[in-house]
């Protein structure tokens, strides 16, 4: 398969998986079946199209043009290649625990479930693989309203309502702030394609700059900057694998996705580090970072603790990537792949306490590790990557954002990188300690792991984040190629 | 790259992974035998890099080898094995494997020949340490556990922006001795001294130590402040600093000892007063300074780890750990009570011990840099630490007023740990040349001079005179005393939790206006029958999405 095609299969595949999902509802073992290899299929995609990207390829393809410079067009770059690889790899894990967590809990609307489900696959792929701003949006738009139905799964009161704050907040700010960023940049530059060097390198700067950037930054609702992150505690309604893969991964991903191609591709490192005001940017996103992971130690219920902490972590890639160091951004783009990694095991965790056990508080968790050991097992390998400590891929993207704002002398961000490392060894380790050293609460309820599929996702996911320590070699080659000239 | 050679730490790190599982005999002879063949493969390390691998954009070497490392490492693994050894009646599972996972990683950094695997090992250490004593299980334990992760995190995460930085302007990642000359090395330093328990963060050390089990602690005392000396001997020898903030520790631990009513508290404090003699030994950075602080560490390990066997064993059999509750139990453990004696006269430098022999090269190498107030504080400082670890500790405990508490001697294993290192403390200091022989640099002097062993006798007669002089005092009260650890105890948890209050009704109120304006948006909406942001019928949507990327492929091929 030629390399155009693959990028359309890249699209294709998850949405073809859709259909016969939807044809294969009255079968569950059959849909389940039609998800498992539409993920595997996708996979073998986005993994050939890998070679081709890591010897300099940048295969791209042109559907058609709506309006001069305004394109509906698919191009890998290393980012959207990382990107693609994370999320469609983390999807064939994800679709196993799925299955054992949506028998597990006897959830309703399943075929529902499933074929949402890879239609967000389909608009993720879209958002990863887009070659220009315009592409991206339209994913970007896709991608909210597809998994609206799925925060909303339940159906209850309390399921609209946050599937409420979540499309308004989402579609409010992409509309209001994203999509006149995007036609501002658009009849400035004269087209929205991704590249290297920034579209607007040369074309505007000063309060405008800043002014645009804002716009985008803030219009990105999906990197869940404060003020605009509300939607993501909101969106915990939703079944733990939709908080796993679109919450911890695919969506929240697709946000710092975007405000990194559009630090990189649109403005320009060098651009906006001559123009020298980002700064108020690191801020915003330091406070953010410092300010979710104050809200997260105060946190009760599980989810909502790791919903606040992926608050604080996204704003780790936009605040390195604002800190405009070469070594930082590579470190924002490891972050991406480390951050996944780490954050759907420690969903997939919260998931499996779910289902096994029926709770949903951290202050119910003593001395589950002794009856969930790998469950808890993997949940204190995710708590080592988000403090950022070896043995775990938190580490490696860490190094290169310190090793970053070290280099430019950039101290707030290094005070926040510090402080932050603090926080999050303060909400994270407590769990881990009352898994394992406190004695079971005595409940009359005995439980042992959850179903197997389960156990076995959040293993490899656990396992993942161990070997991306050792092995950081693919991602960080893909975020060298983004950063070196020419790539 | 030597294929053949293990690492002796990551042996350790390994049996930590499978100990759990193991049972009964086969389990004993793992947590003995296993840190001997780690001390076994130190000495295959050869000078020099042995392993190499390229790891992000660097090439590390996780292993290499000379004389100052090899020496740290044999200590450690020989602690790891006695403190085995003494821990195997622990009830806990876990201790002993957190204990191997601490062990293999401080000799982990003492074979590292780049920061960066220095920085990785040092964060097991902190992991590993924390598990030691989370796995006393009571919520003293845990409380104190948490605190120490944070502040050792914090030397961690300093360290850890030091040495970014150092490799960001320099491009080496060698370890090898840095001069403060910029932001990053003091970064480096700032982490280092955190470890070793230097002001103003030393009371992370008294505060955490004495909450682990009657086992946990003779290994805590090992591995982290020896590793921090080691990696100041390293980096910063000679940095006329680290003279000021040891002599700093040294009087900071003395005077918390004295007042100190809690035995393993005394002996927490003892630590710090003991590494602050071997950071003004690494800051004076003579050849023969840094020997002692070499020899030093050995003797201190060696000395500390009995003494806290012999703290661990009443601990274990009384439960209690104050001097004022405690008297008279050598009746009935005479052997514990015989292991404090030579432990507490090691801890006094008496002649025909190792810390004799070693704090004379300080000594030695303070005269001879004629840095002469340097050396009053230091003998003082002596005399004061006969005071307090020779005579408080065995007094108290074993002596004194009988407190009417009867309890056995441990077990044999435990008594075999502490014939082993009694035995230890006392081989040096007969015969120094076999110690001299293993310290880095030849210039190790002559311990057994006729005026060091008279001033120290003396020094030592002094401090038994004011001993018991003060007595009477002493057995009314020992108060303790309000330490730096109230910063992070009280001051910093409030702060936390008054910004957290602050920050969660800002984001509280934020919420509540976004929801206010949601609903007058819904009812406007509503009025008009306006389907945007009701429930939309998924099924329908999941179509709509679905025709519309059909419509673009459709497109694509028309």
């Amino acid at each position: 398969m030629g390399a155009g095609a693959l990028l359309l299969a890249a699209v294709g595949v998850p949405l073809a998986g859709a259909v016969l999902i939807a044809l294969a509802g009255r079968a569950p073992n059959l849909r389940e079946g039609v998800t498992l290899v539409t993920a595997g299929l996708l996979f073998a995609c986005t993994t050939s199209l890998l070679p081709q990207v890591l010897a300099g390829a940048r295969p791209a393809v042109t559907l058609f043009e709506v309006m001069p410079g305004l394109a509906l067009a698919f191009a890998v770059e290393p980012l959207g290649m990382l990107f693609a690889l994370v999320a469609s790899g983390l999807w064939i894990v994800n679709s196993l625990y799925s299955i054992g967590y949506m028998r597990g809990n006897d959830e309703r609307d399943q075929t529902r479930f499933y074929v949402c489900f890879a239609l967000s696959l389909a608009a993720t792929m879209g958002i990863a693989l887009a070659a220009n701003l315009f592409t991206l949006f339209l994913f970007y738009e896709m991608l909210t309203l597809i998994t609206y139905p799925l925060v909303t799964h339940h159906g209850t009161d309390k399921a609209r309502l946050g599937g409420r704050v979540y499309i308004a907040l989402l579609l409010g700010t992409s509309i209001v702030l994203l999509l006149p960023a995007l036609i501002a940049t658009w009849s400035i530059a004269g087209t929205t394609d991704f590249a290297r060097g920034g579209i607007l390198a040369g074309k505007v700067d000063g309060p405008a700059l800043g002014g645009l950037l804002a716009l985008f930054l803030f219009g990105i609702g999906k990197a869940a900057l404060m003020p605009v992150h509300r939607w993501l505690p909101a969106a915990m309604v939703a079944p733990t694998p939709v908080s796993a893969l679109l919450h911890a991964v695919a969506v929240v991903k697709a946000g710092v996705f975007t405000a990194t191609k559009v630090i990189v591709y649109v403005f320009g490192v060098d651009t906006l580090a001559a123009a020298g005001n980002t700064d108020w940017l690191v801020g915003v996103a330091g406070f953010t970072i410092v300010a979710a992971s104050v809200v997260a130690l105060a946190a009760d219920n599980l989810k909502r603790r790791l919903a606040y902490s992926t608050v604080s972590q996204l704003s780790y890639v936009v605040m390195a990537a604002a800190v405009l160091a070469p070594l930082s951004v590579i470190g924002a783009v490891l972050h991406i792949a480390a951050h996944a990694f780490g954050k759907i095991t420690l969903f997939f965790a919260a998931g499996a306490i779910y289902t096994a056990a029926h709770k949903t508080e951290v202050s119910e968790l003593d001395g589950i590790g002794r009856r969930m050991p790998w469950t808890m097992g993997a949940f204190a390998v995710g708590s080592l990557s988000m403090i950022g400590l070896p043995p775990a891929a938190g580490f490696v993207s860490k190094w290169y954002m310190l090793s970053g704002a070290m280099a430019v002398s950039h101290w707030p961000a290094v005070a926040v990188i510090v402080a932050s490392t603090l926080l999050n060894a303060g909400y994270f380790l407590p769990i881990v300690y009352r898994a394992f050293f406190r004695a079971p609460s005595d409940d009359g309820h005995p439980h042992g792991e959850a179903p197997w599929p389960m156990v076995a996702a959040l293993t490899a996911t656990a396992a993942g984040t161990v070997l991306l320590f050792f092995w950081p070699d693919v991602p960080l080659e893909l975020a060298r190629r983004m950063m070196a000239p020419g790539g | 790259m030597g294929d053949t050679l293990i690492h002796p730490g990551l042996v350790l790190i390994g049996a930590a992974l499978v100990l759990p599982w193991l049972r009964g005999a086969v389990r004993a002879a793992a947590v003995v035998l296993v840190p001997l063949v780690a001390l076994a493969l130190v000495w295959q390390v050869p000078d020099g890099a042995a392993w190499q691998l390229r790891y992000l954009d660097y090439t590390l070497t996780p292993l290499a080898g000379d004389r100052l490392s090899r020496l740290f490492a044999s200590l450690f693994a020989l602690a790891a094995a006695g403190g085995g050894l003494f821990a195997l009646g622990q009830a806990s599972r876990l201790e002993v494997p957190a204990a191997f996972v601490y062990a293999g990683s401080a000799i982990g950094v003492t074979l590292a020949g780049d920061l960066v695997s220095v920085f990785v090992f040092w964060e097991l250490m902190a992991i590993g340490s924390t598990l030691v004593i989370w796995s006393e299980g009571g919520e003293r334990s845990r409380a104190a556990a948490q605190r120490y992760l944070m502040i050792h995190l914090l030397g961690g995460v300093l360290l850890f922006a030091g040495i970014a930085g150092h490799v960001a302007s320099t491009g080496t990642l060698v370890f090898q001795p840095m001069l403060l000359d910029s932001a990053a090395h003091w970064l480096i330093l700032a982490g280092f001294l955190v470890n070793a328990a230097a002001p103003p963060l030393s009371a992370w050390l008294p505060d955490a130590y004495p909450e682990s089990s009657w086992s946990g602690m003779v290994f805590l005392s090992a591995f982290t402040t020896k590793t921090a000396v080691y990696a100041l001997m390293r980096g910063f020898p000679g940095n006329e600093l680290l003279v000021w903030l040891g002599l700093v520790m040294v009087v900071y631990g003395v005077v918390y000892a004295v007042l100190e009513n809690d035995v393993r508290r005394v002996l927490a404090y003892a630590i710090v007063y003991g590494v602050g003699f071997m950071v003004t030994a690494v800051g004076i950075g003579t050849p023969m300074a840094l020997n002692g602080a070499a020899a030093y560490a050995v003797a201190h390990v060696l000395y500390k780890s009995l003494l806290l066997m012999a703290a661990g064993s009443v601990l274990r059999a009384t439960g209690r750990r104050g001097c004022l509750e405690l008297g008279g139990l050598y009746r009935t453990m005479p052997f514990t009570a015989a292991c404090a004696v030579v432990g507490a006269l090691a801890a006094a430098s008496f002649p025909l011990t190792a810390a004799f022999v070693s704090k004379s090269m300080i000594l030695q190498a303070a005269a001879d840099g004629h840095i002469n107030a340097l050396w009053t504080v230091l003998t003082a400082a002596a005399a004061g630490a006969m005071l307090h670890a020779g005579l408080k500790v065995p007094w108290f405990v074993f002596f004194g007023r009988d407190a009417g508490v009867r309890a056995a001697d441990p077990p044999a294993a435990m008594r075999v740990a502490m014939l082993v290192f009694a035995a230890a403390c006392v081989l040096p200091g007969l015969w120094p040349a076999g110690m001299h022989r293993l310290l880095p640099y030849p210039d190790v002097g002559e311990p057994y001079t006729t005026g060091h062993v008279l001033a120290q006798l003396l020094e030592l007669a002094g401090g038994a005179l004011v001993f018991f002089l003060l007595l009477p005092i002493l057995r009314r009260s020992m108060p303790g005393m309000p330490d730096t650890d109230w910063v992070w105890r009280r001051l910093l948890p409030a702060a936390a939790e008054a910004a957290g209050r602050v920050i969660r009704a800002a984001l509280a109120a934020m919420a509540r206006t976004v929801r206010r304006v949601l609903e007058g948006a819904d009812r406007a909406l509503d009025e008009r029958r306006a389907a945007l942001l009701r429930t939309w019928p998924t099924r329908g949507m999941a179509l709509w999405v679905l025709v519309l990327l059909l419509g673009y492929l459709v497109l694509y091929y028309v």
